[in-house]
């Protein structure tokens, strides 16, 4: 491996601020079910002890002599938390590996029709907080308020232990703290897919004024209590995550209204605090992609899960916003790893040629991921000159 | 002038849709022939979604309307004739228990003229052999939307070449890519319900 002239933190800003670079960052978003199954435990035991947990991500960082950041700022599943996924903060009833699942099968979330079309009237009557406490509780009965704080706070509990952990081996963080799903998001989960995007044809200005007069004023000052101090405790990077709720899934004038305007603003502020935005986006963009033109230059960077081609990415925020993924949860699982490494050599040559571009898997690494194509990026990362 | 169902269909004017469909009945309009007219009002929808004129919903809203059409015409339509222009397995397969893209997915099939099988979500190759045993489908669809599902796609695939039979085979899903698609040897892959359903006619198509 050739020496590296920047250190691990130098070379992701300049990536980011789409600078040259001395190698192509890269990242391994590690999880619980892969390193778990990596060390010949069973998936369902990355929810139950979190110290092996720790201890086999410590014993990947060093066989693979570490790569540019730690990924997660998310936190961390217990087996007993979980049986709310209050955690996770989301009204989805959560199957457990070893539970309701087989040992080495990953948590899974059913998705149901929680909230009905009648209770957009009930969100109107008592407002969100109360409104959500209702519906987790359509299928988690005796929710409190203060059970949904405590979990959530056991929950950045343990992240924060592992954090420390790597921390003290001076191992920094690509993501710092998490921001706010979209208020869309959150609405759209209780009532379903499928019957959202009814609403959205069939009573949009019933969606619209829950979102923008209900839901936001709410998430709003939740953003506002994140962003208070976040520079002064450090904050360099913080996560924006948003699910499927683009266009052309939903119409462009809905992602206009009630996506692009809640996202593009608190962007805005975020970056005016001298803090970077870090993009999290599952859904195909490619008709999207002139939405992030909009934000400053090289100010932000966007993880890709699976569904945009990133080389179309690519082509279109060259020069513009610096991107980061491009070995698909598939890739990484069941193709021989020299072809994973010519696909990340094709990576590195042509996203990362004019800059900006981090090097990591798509979406997550899943359970199923291979060590050895873990190890093939990494490697490929540190070794390949660009042509 | 007279309305042409198929562009009212497609344009989702439903009232209008409606209205005309029972004027075609009391006309004496064959009714597997204004069947055919939703159908092909349903493909017009699918075109405009792939052009970007129609986003998701316009295309869930149309199921609705298809769905009321059919409620109309089904106690015309002779119990013993399915006008299908193929038949289609469909499930989620073992180990993965989300449903979501899968059921739009096969809603979308049948409303546009497929005679579909849905064997849900968890399923064990075997079912799907002993489904595809049954019904003599030659398009098998294999969703999935966790990385729990690439051995068990792939394992279904296996199980259906080992019983002898060679049906086209479409995997679906946001996990799903060609690496996928190579891995467990399927014909094709797709990560949006129209593009399966596209897929789809393509395979009946060439079958002739």
């Amino acid at each position: 491996m050739k020496k590296e002239a920047m250190t691990a933190d130098e070379r992701i800003n300049a990536a980011i601020r789409l600078e040259d670079v001395d190698r192509t960052p890269v990242i391994v978003g590690t999880s619980g079910p892969f390193l778990c199954r990596w060390k010949g435990m069973s998936v369902a035991d990355a929810y139950r002890d979190l110290d092996k947990v720790i201890k086999a991500e410590v014993d990947l960082w060093d066989t693979l002599g570490g790569w540019d950041a730690r990924y997660s700022v998310v936190g961390v599943h217990d087996l007993s938390e979980h049986s709310h996924g209050l955690s996770s903060n989301w009204t989805v009833r959560f199957l457990m590996p070893g539970r309701e699942l087989p040992e080495n099968i990953d948590v899974q979330g059913q998705e149901t029709e929680i909230m009905k079309e009648d209770d957009y009237d009930r969100l109107f009557e008592i407002g969100w907080n109360d409104f959500y406490l209702e519906m987790v509780n359509r299928i988690h009965k005796g929710v409190t308020g203060d059970m949904v704080r405590r979990a959530g706070e056991a929950h950045l509990s343990r992240a924060n232990k592992v954090r420390n952990v790597f921390e003290q081996k001076g191992v920094h963080h690509l993501l710092d703290e998490r921001g706010l799903f979209t208020p869309i998001g959150r609405l759209a989960e209780l009532r379903s897919f499928p019957s959202f995007l009814r609403d959205l044809k069939y009573r949009y200005d019933t969606v619209k004024r829950a979102v923008l007069e209900v839901i936001t004023p709410t998430f709003r000052e939740r953003f506002d209590q994140i962003m208070r101090g976040a520079s002064e405790r450090g904050v360099k990077r913080l996560f924006v995550p948003l699910g499927r709720y683009v266009y052309p899934v939903i119409p462009r004038r809905v992602f206009e209204e009630l996506v692009w305007s809640w996202l593009k603003r608190n962007v805005e502020t975020i970056i005016a605090e001298g803090i970077t935005p870090a993009f999290h986006f599952d859904a195909d963009w490619s008709e999207s992609f002139s939405y992030l033109k909009e934000l400053p230059k090289g100010k932000c960077f966007v993880h890709w899960g699976g569904e945009t081609d990133i080389f179309k990415a690519k082509e279109a925020l060259r020069g513009h916003m610096c991107i980061m993924g491009g070995v698909s949860p598939a890739m990484i699982s069941v193709t021989p790893p020299e072809e994973v490494e010519a696909h990340c050599r094709r990576l590195i040559d042509e996203v990362g040629k004019d800059n900006g571009f981090i090097l990591c898997e798509g979406c997550y690494l899943p359970a199923t991921a291979k060590f050895e194509n873990v190890k093939v990026m990494v490697d490929v990362a540190k070794s390949h000159v660009p042509r | 002038m007279e309305r042409d169902l198929r562009a009212e269909f497609a344009d989702l004017n439903t009232d209008v849709a409606l209205q005309l469909i029972n004027s075609k009945i009391q006309g004496g309009d064959d009714p597997l022939n204004i069947l055919q007219e939703c159908q092909q009002g349903m493909r017009t929808i699918m075109e405009r979604y792939e052009s970007m004129q129609y986003s998701l919903d316009s295309v869930v809203a149309s199921f609705d309307l298809f769905r009321s059409a059919k409620a109309t015409l089904k106690p015309l339509l002779p119990k013993d004739v399915h006008r299908s222009i193929g038949k289609v397995v469909i499930g989620t397969v073992q180990y993965d228990i989300h449903s979501i893209g899968k059921d739009l997915a096969a809603e979308l099939l049948e409303l546009i003229g497929f005679e579909v099988f849905n064997l849900g979500v968890d399923v064990p190759p075997k079912e799907f052999v002993d489904e595809l045993e049954r019904t003599g489908a030659p398009i098998l669809g294999l969703s999935g939307l966790v990385s729990s599902c690439f051995d068990s796609m792939k394992e279904t695939v296996m199980a259906v070449r080992k019983a002898g039979l060679k049906p086209k085979i479409v995997i679906g899903g946001g996990i799903t890519d060609e690496s996928l698609r190579k891995y467990v040897e399927a014909d094709a892959h797709t990560q949006n319900m129209v593009e399966g359903a596209r897929i789809c006619l393509g395979f009946a198509k060439s079958k002739g």
